[in-house]
């Protein structure tokens, strides 16, 4: 399976089972699924959403589109705290996603450089790391709230814990196994502590911690998504909330969409800037 | 050659681990401006003697004197040449000695620095290479880039640690030739450690020769009395040359396991036994008369079969298992189906002659450099490759007493010329054996104080065929 596949036969397979899938989803949506009896005094109590029984809410690609277009046409209109274009979400989702994930490399990469120099310190602080390491973000925002009692600074609390364990472990784990001839030669070149750690360690580790910024970017996004939907507010997350009580399933898979679209984004701006850090034996 | 006040003095330097001394008390000394090797085996602990007088490690007890001040680590005045390049492989040829030179001048600007690393690199002749980084430079490239980096700094004294071990045989002898120059030019104090005898004599003023280990000591330091220049292309052919390289290669294939925690009688740690070999024989004729190459005068070859009766031939098949191992086999096998010589096959692999050959009798196991160099002379797999490295040592084992005298055995082989059809010629006219159960006894001649060798081979011929 190591042969080269040539770009456009790729292209056009991608393309074909996209079709496949907008057919699938169409005929699915159109079939009428859920064909529920409603009872007419239910109806008039819940609304119109409930009224339209009979009906698969389920919207079509078709609805899709023409609710994405609505969306992309103004995406950053605010008409009150509960209204604001789907930019202004992503937007807020973004901002938290920075601030946590920044925080959390400002104490990751030191920390990590002196858990990889120091075998004593990695060898007392490890069983921490390790249970703290598997515990859900999430489990944290009951503490954070109560303890920060702000649900935006909480929600980029969450952030900061999630993405904090990747880095702190490639660090550790990429200063740790720098070359012992690199140290050597350093060490015989007489290269001061601070001149070692920048001009050897740094270079010689920095894939690895690239490569922990980069899980933890990831992570960072997924776990924004559900602490949204906690704190509510603003944001990709609390949107999707908001259009599930709406039951506007299309803007959920709009949300979806876009939710897939920056993860991808972010990770490939920091596979960017891990090529420029990459070296080669 | 005073050894008073020697520029470097290692005085009475012990390493060891619980229950594993590496060597212990080492006495010896290096001069200003002098070129001394540590000859010895895989094992023996030269590279930590480097690495002590280098600064990276520290000694259990004793101390090494440096000008006078005792050394406490690493310093900028004992620049050290690795035996992996050691650059780092995120800054090009010119940043990697400008980094070492940030170290020695923190006050030079960038301008500097760039010009200072140009100029180091230059004089290895990698002027036009200065851009690039470590993966794109050849294996020799980057060794010499090792070299500008250690050279820029002006040390006062130049460590390396087999620095050519880990190149093809070609760029190692050009590498040679050029520190040879190069630390003739500046007069430069060094110190090396390596196992290519060879390269000892051709770079070295004296040469220190370590048993193997553990608890290994400096036996003895031989006296390089070659005249110089000395390079590659006339080294076979100066006086004395040969009588030098018979006996250190005496020493690493006999004595340095014999001697391993048995010094000779009257030897002293802190007043090593000086050897002058080359001046002694200077005056002698060549010990090889020509055509036919037939053991030195010094040694005796008595062969004396036990059993001379050719056996049939699944026996035979039984005793090339027995006698060689498998790859020695395969070499042999390519040897004379190409019809290469020792020296030949030797140079692909790189290493030394006699070394090929005990490796081929299952002597010795490969070391990584050498295992690329095998893998392509045998066509093998990377998998199969890895492997080599992992071939039976019967070295790393207690030695039956005969081993160290089968060694001398390959040297009378490989070394002078002698071949296995000349050995007993006597007894079978033109036969040859393709196999031996190699029981041999090999003895000093007592009347002879230890010159002359007797060599009784009391094993059977298992097989031998017309040649």
């Amino acid at each position: 399976m190591n042969t080269q596949v040539s770009a456009w036969r790729a292209a056009l397979l991608a393309l074909a089972i996209f079709a496949a899938f907008l057919a699938v989803w169409q005929s699915l949506a159109t079939s009428g699924g859920g064909s529920a009896t409603v009872d007419p005094e239910y109806a008039a109590l819940v609304g119109q959403a409930a009224a339209t029984g009979g009906q698969t809410p389920f919207p079509g690609p078709g609805a899709v589109a023409a609710r994405l277009w609505e969306l992309l046409r103004d995406p950053f209109y605010i008409r009150g705290p509960n209204d604001q274009g789907i930019g202004i979400q992503v937007g807020y989702s973004l901002l938290r996603v920075t601030a946590g994930f920044l925080l959390a490399a400002v104490v990751a990469v030191p920390f990590g450089f002196l858990i990889g120099m120091s075998p004593l310190l990695n060898a007392a602080l490890n069983p921490f790391i390790q249970v703290l390491r598997p515990v859900s973000p999430l489990a944290w925002m009951p503490l954070a709230l109560y303890t920060i009692k702000d649900s935006a600074v909480s929600a980029i609390f969450v952030i900061f814990i999630c993405a904090l364990w990747p880095m702190l472990l490639n660090t550790a784990f990429g200063v740790a196994s720098v070359r012992r001839e690199w140290l050597n030669v350093a060490r015989t070149l007489e290269a001061g502590t601070l001149k070692t750690a920048w001009r050897v360690i740094l270079p010689a580790a920095a894939p690895t911690i690239l490569t922990g910024m980069r899980i933890s970017i990831g992570i960072a996004w997924l776990v924004i998504v559900a602490a949204e939907m906690l704190v509510g507010g603003t944001g990709i997350g609390y949107w999707v909330w908001n259009q599930w009580n709406n039951l506007s399933l299309a803007d959920i898979v709009i949300a979806i969409l876009l939710i897939g679209l920056v993860g991808l984004l972010l990770d490939r701006a920091l596979g960017a800037v891990a090529r420029l850090v990459a070296w080669q034996e | 050659m005073s050894d008073l006040h020697p520029y470097v003095s290692v005085e009475g330097v012990t390493r060891a681990y619980p229950g594993h001394t590496v060597f212990q008390d080492l006495w010896f000394g290096v001069n200003r401006g002098e070129f001394v090797c540590l000859v010895g085996h895989s094992g023996c602990g030269k590279t930590t003697v480097l690495n002590i007088l280098a600064g990276l490690d520290k000694p259990d007890r004793g101390v090494v004197i440096v000008d006078g001040t005792e050394i406490t680590g690493p310093s900028l005045d004992r620049a050290v040449i690795f035996q992996g390049h050691a650059l780092m492989p995120w800054m090009t040829a010119e940043q990697n000695v400008a980094f070492a030179l940030s170290c020695r001048h923190p006050k030079w600007d960038k301008a500097q620095l760039r010009d200072g690393a140009r100029a180091a690199l230059e004089k290895v002749g990698l002027g036009g290479a200065a851009d690039r980084k470590p993966a794109m430079l050849s294996g020799g490239m980057k060794q010499r880039v090792g070299i500008a980096r250690a050279l820029a700094l002006a040390p006062k004294m130049l460590l390396m640690d087999e620095p050519f071990s880990a190149l093809d045989a070609l760029t190692r002898g050009g590498l040679q030739d050029e520190v040879s120059r190069l630390v003739q030019d500046a007069n430069q104090t060094a110190f090396m450690i390596t196992h290519d005898v060879d390269e000892a004599i051709l770079l070295a003023d004296r040469i220190l020769l370590m048993t193997n280990g553990p608890d290994s000591h400096v036996a003895e330091v031989v006296q390089n009395t070659l005249p110089r220049p000395r390079d590659r292309a006339n080294l076979h052919k100066l006086p004395g040359y040969h009588a030098l390289r018979d006996h250190i290669l005496e020493f690493l294939l006999t004595r340095s396991l014999a001697l391993r925690g048995n010094p000779m009688p009257g030897w002293d740690r802190r007043a090593l036994p000086v050897v002058r070999v080359g001046g002694a024989r200077e005056h002698s004729p060549p010990p090889e008369p020509d055509p036919a190459p037939v053991p030195p005068a010094a040694v005796a070859v008595v062969p004396r079969p036990v059993s001379t009766t050719p056996v049939t031939k699944p026996k035979r098949k039984a005793a090339m298992n027995d006698a060689k191992t498998e790859l020695g086999h395969k070499i042999l096998k390519i040897k004379k189906k190409a019809g290469l010589k020792w020296a030949e096959i030797a140079a692909r692999i790189g290493m030394s002659p006699v070394w090929t050959c005990a490796l081929c009798m299952g002597q010795m196991s490969a070391e990584p450099h050498h295992a690329r160099g095998l893998a392509e002379l045998l066509g093998l797999d990377e998998e199969e490759e890895a492997t080599l490295c992992e071939m039976p040592y019967r070295g790393a084992q207690p030695m039956p007493p005969t081993d160290p005298l089968i060694y001398r055995f390959y040297e009378l082989v490989l070394v002078y010329g002698t071949t296995w059809k000349d050995m007993i010629h006597e007894e079978f006219g033109d036969g040859i054996m393709s196999a031996i159960d190699y029981d041999m006894v090999m003895e000093r001649l007592p009347d002879q104080k230890g010159d002359r060798v007797k060599l009784t081979m009391t094993g059977k011929f298992l097989s031998y065929k017309r040649y």
